[in-house]
């Protein structure tokens, strides 16, 4: 599934996933989760990142038409 | 002679930093595929075209200036603190050429602090010829600054930035009002700071105080909300280049290498398969050590002791043949033997870490570890600590979280280290004879395995009390990019494997064949006239006890070896570990250990080899000729349990110690970790001995 970022929510993981490429106006993709609620694999462009899932949650985000 | 010029070398994590490292200094050292590998600021010497040298400084990876981990600190200190050990006069920023969109942001901040600086852009080999000189052009006319498109791979146009290093440094410095992101002046006045009208200086103090925050909860969320403005800011400028110049395209990465590491991880990852295949690599890992690292060894063990025999045989009787014969060959031994071990284990860590492996077991891990008090990110630390607690202990700094870093270095040296690897495979024998279960597995092998898993289960559950006990403050981050799939350059693995049996030998090494010939002189002296004493006294004994031949030999050396120096410390400690079923010639191992666990092989060959058994070979065999005093092996397996569990469990290596205390900066978790460890260690013998 496909979102736009449109803000994220918690000061402190905003600031890391800022440095890292994640900011408002991105699109990312949640391409899988680990299983009992574990971390969020995710890409951003051509990259790929790990999200603990309150970090994933914390990413207020527009589910983009046809993904 | 003139002073030597301090480059520093800056760049993103995975930018190419390390690689181009080595390539200008030719000098040995970890290159990462794990973001944050380059824990220690690393120095190499560069030779200039012009005769002259410069000190080539590696910083650890970073992607701001605006610190979130221990590690990033290091570098924003080095350039703020004129002071700081590795203050640079120049920087070398190293960028990957194709993730220039985000690998630029902390280019832009270390300008903005007025920093002379020479780009290199990596990789540079993978891009189209045009692409390359498109993105050159674009950044040094938007930044004022030289621009280098290199090759780690080939190593082209390495030789244009010794040429730049040769010649002036000052033209790189960039002129006034060049800010990318000038600060602004509600920003300033927000934090207490008084805005001066010059960019350089202001940005210089907004960082220096984002560095150390006022600690004031309010102040805290405002140098946040800044820090992000900031970053934003320059996020845009940098989107409007790459956008600006036509024909730069905009990939944020490498399309081809995306796609396969996306396949790749569509299994490596996935929830079921990815763990299974997780348990399966660590398995054939810590297997193939074993089988393979094994004939080497019992090789080493043999060679040397037939060379003792050897040398016994024909030198001159006397003080000086003992020292070689019983002190220094069996010390060399102890080192050497360990080579195979570790150069195979450091292998396998770092073609898994090269080849980008360890991120991904960070993500397959991390919610169990949160469970246990710990981060994804202690794995690296938890999974190298299967070689050496010191590393792992260090590698921990990438943790963003104090506290979680705090218990991942605390658990570290529960996880059974190479160092335990020969004490374990000395008794693990007199445990279990040599036998094959279910066709494959090796009985001896299985019970290895099953050391592991009680250290590693140990770690957890002292993690988890600990996590317990201490409760939660701050909120930890474990977002982080994963790195591609790469094949492993190879002369870099060689590097690494070089590099840490280069240091085994040369620092463990020093300290074990020292001990080895300090414990040699404590076991074959004593107060003068004494050890003569004893040899008259054991005769007699021997006498009115009937014994004769070899039996009577035996008894007055074994009462000789009790009459040493080494013979009166054993027995002093030997009330405490008596009740582990341990005697006064383990206690003497015991004592040796507390400076590192390997030194209980060379010990227990120098004791035995003085004592009665000394025409054996190697150490198995005289351990396994040693009898108690009912004539039964005094290594029983009840007894070699329950030394092999104090090994497992004891803090035995005063480096871990001395690690602990400068990464804590206390003695306090230096201390602690010692007395927990070592009450577990006597607790878990101590109901091997007497319970089961």
């Amino acid at each position: 599934m496909t979102y736009k970022i449109l803000h994220i929510d918690n000061q402190m993981v905003a600031a890391r996933l800022l440095v890292l490429g994640i900011y408002p106006g991105k699109t990312i993709e949640l391409v899988r989760k680990a299983p009992f609620g574990g971390a969020c694999y995710v890409r951003v462009d051509q990259a790929f990142y790990v999200l603990r899932r309150q970090e994933w949650d914390s990413i207020i985000k527009q589910e983009l038409a046809g993904s | 002679m003139s002073r030597k010029l301090k480059v520093a070398l800056i760049g993103n994590p995975n930018s190419g930093k390390t690689s181009l490292f080595n390539l200008l200094t030719g000098l040995k050292q970890k290159v990462g595929n794990f973001p944050g590998v380059t824990v220690e600021a690393k120095t190499g010497r560069l030779q200039l075209d012009n005769g002259q040298e410069c000190d080539l400084i590696d910083l650890p990876g970073a992607y701001s200036l605006f610190p979130l981990s221990e590690d990033e600190k290091v570098l924003s200190r080095s350039l703020l603190e004129e002071n700081d050990p590795y203050h640079p006069e120049l920087i070398l920023y190293v960028a990957d050429i194709r993730m220039l969109d985000k690998q630029l942001l902390l280019l832009t901040q270390i300008h903005d602090l007025g920093w002379p600086v020479l780009v290199c852009l990596t990789n540079s080999d993978q891009e189209d010829s045009a692409v390359v000189k498109n993105k050159v052009k674009l950044l040094s006319e938007k930044l004022g600054l030289p621009v280098i498109a290199v090759s780690n791979r080939t190593g082209e146009n390495l030789d244009q930035i010794r040429a730049y290093l040769t010649g002036t440094r000052e033209k790189s410095r960039p002129q006034k009002n060049t800010s990318v992101s000038a600060p602004q002046t509600a920003d300033l006045e927000a934090l207490g700071l008084k805005p001066t009208g010059d960019p350089i200086r202001d940005f210089g103090s907004l960082v220096r105080r984002i560095l150390s925050p006022s600690g004031e909860e309010s102040l805290r969320s405002e140098e946040v909300r800044i820090q992000i403005g900031d970053t934003l800011r320059r996020y845009e400028q940098i989107d409007r280049w790459l956008a600006g110049s036509g024909s730069v395209q905009q990939t944020g990465g490498d399309p081809q290498k995306s796609r396969l590491t996306a396949r790749l991880d569509s299994v490596l990852t996935h929830p079921i398969w990815g763990l299974v295949i997780f348990v399966g690599i660590t398995f054939i890992l810590f297997q193939l050590i074993f089988s393979f690292a094994q004939i080497p060894m019992d090789a080493i063990d043999l060679a040397f002791g037939q060379l003792s025999e050897w040398l016994g045989a024909r030198l001159p009787e006397s003080g000086w043949s003992g020292l070689i014969t019983h002190g220094i060959i069996p010390g060399l031994a102890g080192v050497i033997v360990f080579i195979p071990q570790i150069a195979l284990l450091f292998l396998m860590l770092t073609l898994l870490e090269e080849w980008g492996y360890m991120a991904r077991v960070v993500y397959l891990l991390d919610h169990i570890l949160s469970r246990f008090g710990l981060s994804g990110r202690s794995v690296i630390g938890l999974i190298s600590g299967g070689a050496c607690a010191i590393p792992a202990i260090m590698s921990a700094r990438t943790i963003s979280s104090k506290r979680q870093r705090l218990l991942t270095t605390f658990v570290i040296p529960l996880i059974p280290c190479s160092a335990r690897i020969p004490v374990y495979a000395a008794l693990v024998g007199f445990i279990v004879p040599e036998a094959t279960v279910w066709g494959i597995f090796n009985q001896q092998g299985l019970v290895f395995t099953g050391l592991y898993l009680l250290g590693i289960s140990m770690a957890l559950v002292t993690a988890w009390a600990m996590n317990v006990v201490m409760k939660a403050k701050e909120t930890s981050l474990l977002a982080m990019q994963l790195p591609y799939y790469q094949w492993p350059q190879m002369t870099q693995v060689w590097l690494v494997i070089y590099t840490r049996v280069k240091s085994f030998v040369l620092e463990a090494g020093k300290i074990i064949f020292m001990i080895s010939i300090c414990l040699w002189f404590l076991a074959s002296f004593s107060f003068p006239g004494e050890m003569d004493r004893a040899r008259e006294r054991a005769s007699l004994e021997a006498d009115s006890l009937g014994l004769v031949g070899e039996q009577k030999d035996n008894h007055i050396e074994a009462l000789v070896l009790e009459s040493s120096f080494a013979g009166k410390a054993g027995r002093w400690i030997e009330p405490a570990i008596a009740p582990l079923g341990f005697d006064w010639k383990i206690g003497i191992a015991l004592i040796t250990s507390f400076a590192a666990r390997e030194v209980f092989v060379g010990t227990m060959s120098t004791i035995y080899s003085l004592g009665p058994n000394s025409e054996l070979n190697t150490l198995k065999a005289r351990l396994g000729a040693e009898l108690d005093a009912e004539g039964k092996p005094f290594f029983s397996s009840r007894r070699s349990l329950s030394l092999v569990l104090f090994y497992a469990f004891a803090m035995q290596c005063m480096s871990t110690l001395a690690v602990m205390k400068r990464e804590t900066g206390s003695w306090r978790w230096a201390l602690g970790q010692f007395f927990y460890m070592g009450a577990l260690a006597w607790l878990a013998s101590w109901l091997v001995w007497n319970v089961f």
